[in-house]
């Protein structure tokens, strides 16, 4: 009982905002189905992160990260997520002279990152860090850890070239990177407008589910 | 209800994947469309090997997502189902398997409760009774026939039950007028 709680508050946080976004992707594993191994996921995320920290593709020649244990994923999103001290002036000059753990030793500085990009490498890290700790520990992924699995998996080191974030008490923030704003990309923002609307019925429904569920007890 | 009860259901499939689902549409001039959909609201379009789309393809590809989602909660409808189904199997395995009084009234306990939601559908706006009151009132009646008819063992649990939900059906009241209040305050005309 109580986990199903815990789950539906976590539930609860997560409707709080949504989160559309919208990547072009070139190809290649990120336009993958997610592998059901969590483990070989979590790898191939962190390949990822360290191709697009270092700025070479295919860096890890000697394929070190494909044989990573979930518990030296576990060290290694934590040390990624600690060295990605990224603040919000720049982000480069931080993590100048960061060479991820756990990979292909003689790493050169990072180059590639962009500083939205590092935030986003760096909250998810941590957040994989838990995770591969818990399944290095034998613990079974709960449905939260899976969806953030997931989610790290679909939007990778992708270029997310327009977000909307809908906060329940209305505000709503778009962001849209500007080689992307002309009229002749006009069918993206009617694809990101869609996606908005699917957010936006699928959002309704849980929350109107749950209105239903306590009228139902007040009654 | 333990995890291994819901085993292989549909329910378990959604609880598992805490809800999400993934379309994905190959567009007609080369590259894939790809969104996942998950249950708090958060959506994640990918467009891989193709820098534009068409209209037809956005079209199909969302008409996809709305399907995906009516059969979710067509999943969510037959779990319901197949939870009364079960309810019901139960109530008459009870019957068939005893066959004493107890288990005749151990069966009408588990159907009244059924019965009265069905009538609440039935008789929507004009009679309006929480599961607390059902399962009450469910209770009071067990332990009416328990008394009639002598049989001590179902006393303790059918008066728990009663208790129980007596207990939540007060608690409800205080939360309501409570609620009532605060909605009367903040309709007030301010000063």
């Amino acid at each position: 009982m109580a986990d199903i709680a815990g789950q539906l508050a976590e539930l609860g946080k997560d409707l709080i905002t949504r989160q559309v976004n919208l990547i072009l992707a070139t190809g290649g594993m990120s336009a993958e189905p997610m592998p059901a191994d969590p483990v070989v996921a979590m790898r191939q995320i962190y390949r990822w992160y360290y191709d697009r920290l270092l700025g070479e593709p295919g860096s890890d020649t000697d394929n070190q990260i494909g044989s990573l244990t979930a518990a030296a994923l576990a060290t290694a999103f934590g040390e990624l997520a600690d060295g990605l001290r990224a603040d919000s002036r720049d982000a480069r000059r931080t993590l100048a002279g960061l060479t991820p753990p756990q990979g292909p030793t003689g790493g050169s500085a990072v180059v590639a990152a962009s500083q939205r990009l590092v935030l986003r490498m760096r909250a998810t890290s941590r957040d994989l860090a838990l995770i591969a700790g818990h399944l290095a520990a034998g613990t079974e992924l709960t449905p939260s850890e899976r969806a953030v699995l997931r989610k790290a998996w679909e939007i990778g080191t992708d270029e997310v070239i327009m977000q909307t974030t809908i906060s329940v008490d209305g505000d709503v923030v778009f962001r849209a990177d500007s080689r992307y704003t002309s009229e002749a990309h006009q069918a993206l923002f009617d694809l990101h407008d869609r996606s908005c609307a699917s957010a936006m019925r699928t959002w309704k429904d849980v929350v109107g589910a749950a209105i239903d569920l306590v009228k139902g007890m007040l009654k | 209800m333990s995890p291994s009860l819901l085993t292989n259901t549909p329910l378990a499939e959604l609880a598992d994947t805490r809800g999400w689902f993934a379309v994905s549409t190959p567009l007609a001039a080369g590259g894939t469309l790809r969104s996942v959909v998950y249950v708090d609201g958060d959506v994640t379009t990918k467009l891989i090997g193709a820098r534009t789309l068409s209209a037809d393809d956005t079209a199909t590809h969302f008409a996809a997502i709305d399907q995906q989602a009516d059969l979710v909660r067509a999943r969510l409808r037959g779990f319901v189902l197949a939870l009364t189904a079960l309810w019901i199997a139960l109530a008459a395995g009870l019957v068939v398997v005893l066959r004493d009084p107890a288990s005749v009234l151990g069966a009408l306990a588990l159907l009244v409760p059924l019965g009265i939601l069905l009538v609440q559908r039935a008789l929507r706006r004009t009679l309006t009774v929480s599961a607390p009151t059902i399962a009450a009132i469910g209770a009071a009646l067990t332990i009416v026939a328990a008394l009639t008819f002598g049989l001590d063992g179902l006393l303790i649990p059918a008066s728990v039950t009663l208790a129980l939900n007596l207990a939540l059906v007060v608690g409800f009241a205080v939360v309501r007028s409570k609620l009532r209040a605060i909605l009367h305050a903040s309709n007030d005309p301010k000063e």
